[in-house]
């Protein structure tokens, strides 16, 4: 991270706890709801803690296949997120104002409440679901 | 004009499978599907949809294309070094070895608790094709059964 002096990090509820009041105005508060939703994409991601582990859900209308769901550490400065997956790979999140994050040099995603997320969601759902349908009407059982 | 010229580099550089296979399969690059990316390692490559998969069996893998300073054999511990660097080496995996069509194969599978909304059950299947260290990966709702198993190795002997 570039500002790794103050960065502070958690990997599940307590952990959180611990570092909330250190922590960036859109981490002190878990689980926290990110929602993009325009013409172009839509897309959502969560952060929940538990006593284990910090779930991570992503899910977007384009740019991928299925969601990304897997537990997480969070460090976090005042300018970046880093998501550290178990397998050691880490994603750079910038954040930008209190509420907003830059993901992928792509798209900016702002922090909402649960109901917002929830119907962006079911509106990328819907939208994946249709999108199955017409590619592969053939495909009935399998895996996924 | 920036924009347009890099419109244009994404949208015609074609990007080709390591492998090939005797069933129809259809590849999408990770470039395709930024998003996917996120949280694999670099040799994740895409994504292989198996059109003549039947009911029961995978229908989509994940595809690795594992890099190696020196060839190596495919054994229990290679396998487990592999399956840890694609999924941490927090989860217990139960690993196999079979024989393929060109050598040794390693199915390894595990339970990810962490998943509500997604498939929980990870089956992969890590090889040599022409001598190029391949990984792939499945998933499962429920309990991976001996015959899905079976399946996802069938589709691993089409590989060339």
């Amino acid at each position: 991270m570039a500002h790794g002096a103050d960065k502070h990090c958690f990997s599940n509820l307590k952990e959180h706890q611990a570092v909330q009041a250190q922590l960036p105005a859109i981490l002190k508060k878990l689980p926290a709801y990110l929602v993009t939703d325009n013409f172009l994409v839509k897309a959502i991601a969560a952060l929940e803690p538990g006593p284990q582990f910090i779930r991570f859900f992503f899910n977007a209308s384009r740019g991928i296949e299925e969601p990304i769901e897997t537990n997480v550490r969070i460090c976090a400065d005042e300018n970046q997120i880093e998501l550290v997956f178990d397998n050691g790979v880490k994603e750079l999140i910038e954040i930008r104002g209190e509420s907003g994050i830059y993901v992928r040099d792509t798209i900016t995603m702002q922090k909402v409440e649960s109901h917002q997320y929830a119907k962006v969601s079911q509106s990328i759902e819907k939208a994946s679901s249709q999108k199955t349908a017409i590619s592969t009407p053939r495909k009935e059982g399998g895996n996924r | 004009m920036r924009s347009l010229i890099l419109f244009f580099t994404l949208n015609f550089t074609i990007t080709v499978l390591a492998v090939n296979s005797t069933d129809t399969i259809h590849f999408i690059p990770k470039k395709e599907i930024p998003f996917s990316e996120i949280g694999k390692p670099t040799t994740y490559q895409g994504r292989i949809e198996h059109f003549e998969a039947t009911s029961s069996e995978p229908t989509k893998y994940e595809f690795y294309q594992l890099t190696f300073s020196e060839p190596l054999k495919m054994d229990n511990s290679l396998c487990q070094n592999i399956a840890k660097q694609l999924f941490g080496s927090k989860n217990t995996l139960k690993i196999n070895l079979e024989q393929g069509h060109t050598g040794p194969v390693c199915l390894f599978e595990f339970h990810d608790a962490v998943r509500k909304k997604t498939p929980a059950h990870q089956l992969g299947v890590i090889g040599f094709i022409r001598t190029k260290p391949i990984a792939l990966i499945t998933r499962f709702q429920n309990p991976i059964s001996t015959d899905q198993k079976l399946k996802t190795l069938k589709f691993w002997q089409t590989l060339r």
